[in-house]
């Protein structure tokens, strides 16, 4: 009974992995294949160059994958050192009602709609972000990369503290036995012997961060552009394609949405991989 | 009774787990220069007992301690609940070598190095020459001296027990604690071990768990029976010089 009950999980879990790479294979395939006529034509070229302006006639989507990159990576680098204090107060303070509290606001983080950090960023930040800097709308990329580190924040912390956890039980009795205070354990022991858990928190937050729409569709201002400042406006790949989709359906502006979707698509196999390589070394560097 | 005056002086000690009593009212001296060996059957409240005298049973935010620990330095008594130094100076006073290798996933040095630079401040070359001393301590500088920036796993069971003993030594305790420190050893790893136990002896006040008898009577001045959380037996050297006898106790106690 066991057995055949055994064969039947086993089998279930097959399919569920099966449909799962094949649905990214899938996916992968059709953006190849909408793609294909743009590759292999001569507008190949008029779409990776700089300009965007397609009343022009230029459809140029390079602005739009700096931008990605900018927004992604400065929310990265903003939500980092917040993460790292999260989960540093979360370790040293691990049986007070404030760590749990604290645990529990970040778990309900990741459920809150992204469209809700948008719409009250659109409110709360926008104005002062006008204000203070006295330039532009608000809109800008340091307002999106300010609310999307707070969107990713949590992808980052859980991760993180997974990690901790796991590595944790045995390390901290080690380290307590020899005389370090919480601080000096998260700092010397626990860091170093989770940067792998730390990379990977960090690369999934990059990857979240990339894929969003929501976000800077709302607070980047969406000019395709190239930025001068953290107070310009941007528009990101995620963002063009909602834009494009829900405006057009036929021009070449409607064909650079694939290749936008292929573009992002490789960005995010590029930095998974290249998390995966990081880990691969760090693992045989432990050993 | 040992002429000497005790190190360590365990008074009153009774430990809850939530409201289970695992320890109750125990009295213990390690002195120096003899080596301690507690026995008493899986759950008997041994390792608790060890952990409750460096205060590591507080990371179980559950457990709760009565009575007294009197550790009696050089220059000063230190009362291990109520005292004002730090806990971490106590802890390092205390050492302890847990029973499953418990090495830091870092390099053989730093394993040694990163503990001493941090909890007694050291810098620069005395670093190096404490990681050697306490390397040859445990009669490990030998076999790793090459090798010292490679990772602490890539020794054997028995060198990453010796390794966590010099990690301990380096920190200058006065005591140390070992739970069943050869109970995750081989033969020849054990009794390595046990023979370094008989020259640290001479320097430390040690207290060790054990599960062998074999063991207890090959390294032990003294043994304590410990049952049900309490000390219900106490051995000293003459009894322990009788194997018949030692084993009628046993018998009796267990």
């Amino acid at each position: 009974m066991t057995l055949r009950r055994e064969w039947w999980i086993q089998k279930g879990l097959l399919a569920a992995t099966l449909t799962s790479v094949a649905a990214i294979f899938l996916l992968l395939f059709l953006l190849l294949y909408f793609s294909f006529p743009l590759l292999f034509s001569g507008d190949l070229k008029q779409l990776f160059s700089w300009r965007w302006n397609p009343f022009e006639g230029h459809y140029g989507i390079l602005p739009m994958m700096l931008g990605t990159l900018l927004l992604s990576i400065l929310s990265t680098v903003m939500a980092f050192p917040a993460a790292l204090g999260i989960c540093a107060f979360i370790y040293t303070h691990r049986n007070s009602c404030l760590s749990r509290l604290l645990l529990l606001v970040v778990h309900v983080m990741t459920s809150i709609p992204t469209v809700i950090y948008g719409f009250v960023s659109v409110f709360i930040l926008v104005p002062p972000m006008r204000r203070i800097f006295a330039a532009g709308a608000g809109f800008c990329l340091l307002t999106a990369a300010l609310t999307l580190g707070l969107l990713i924040l949590p992808t980052i912390v859980l991760v993180f503290h997974a990690y901790l956890t796991q590595a944790g039980g045995s390390l901290r009795a080690v380290s307590e036995s020899l005389g370090l205070t919480p601080m000096e354990q998260f700092c010397f022991v626990m860091l170093p012997s989770a940067s792998r858990g730390l990379v990977s928190a960090l690369i999934l937050g990059f990857c979240r961060a990339v894929g969003d729409a929501m976000i800077p569709l709302m607070l980047a201002g969406n000019a395709a552009q190239i930025p001068a400042s953290f107070l310009d406006s941007i528009r990101t790949l995620s963002a063009h394609v909602a834009l494009v989709l829900a405006t057009d359906s036929q021009s070449m502006a409607y064909q650079s949405v694939f290749a936008s979707g292929l573009l992002l698509f490789v960005m995010i196999a590029m930095v998974t991989a290249l998390a995966h390589h990081l880990n691969r070394n760090m693992l045989s560097r432990c050993r | 009774m040992n002429s000497l005056s005790s190190v360590l002086e365990v008074t009153n000690l009774s430990v809850w787990f939530s409201e289970r009593q695992v320890l109750s009212d125990i009295h213990l001296s390690l002195f120096p220069g003899e080596l301690t060996v507690l026995i008493g059957h899986s759950g008997s409240g041994k390792s608790t007992l060890l952990q409750s005298i460096n205060r590591l049973n507080e990371i179980f935010p559950v457990c709760r301690t009565q009575g007294e620990v009197q550790l009696c330095t050089e220059r000063k008594k230190i009362r291990v609940y109520q005292s004002d130094v730090p806990l971490s100076e106590i802890r390092r006073r205390i050492g302890m070598v847990f029973q499953t290798p418990a090495v830091l996933p870092f390099s053989i040095f730093r394993n040694v190095a990163m503990p001493v630079r941090i909890t007694l401040g050291y810098r620069g070359n005395v670093i190096n020459e404490r990681v050697e001393w306490a390397l040859r301590q445990v009669s490990l500088w030998d076999e790793v001296k090459d090798r010292l920036h490679k990772n602490a796993s890539t020794l054997s069971g028995g060198q990453q027990q010796r390794l966590c003993l010099a990690r301990t030594l380096a920190l200058e305790p006065d005591v140390l604690l070992l739970d069943e420190p050869t109970a995750s050893l081989d033969f020849k790893s054990a009794r390595k071990i046990e023979a370094l136990l008989g020259e640290l002896k001479t320097r430390y006040a040690i207290l060790v768990v054990s599960h062998s008898l074999g063991q207890t009577l090959r390294v032990a001045d003294r043994v304590c029976v410990i049952r049900d959380g309490r000390m219900v037996r106490e051995m000293g050297k003459q009894e322990l010089r009788n194997p018949a006898e030692f084993y009628r106790v046993i018998e009796t106690y267990f």
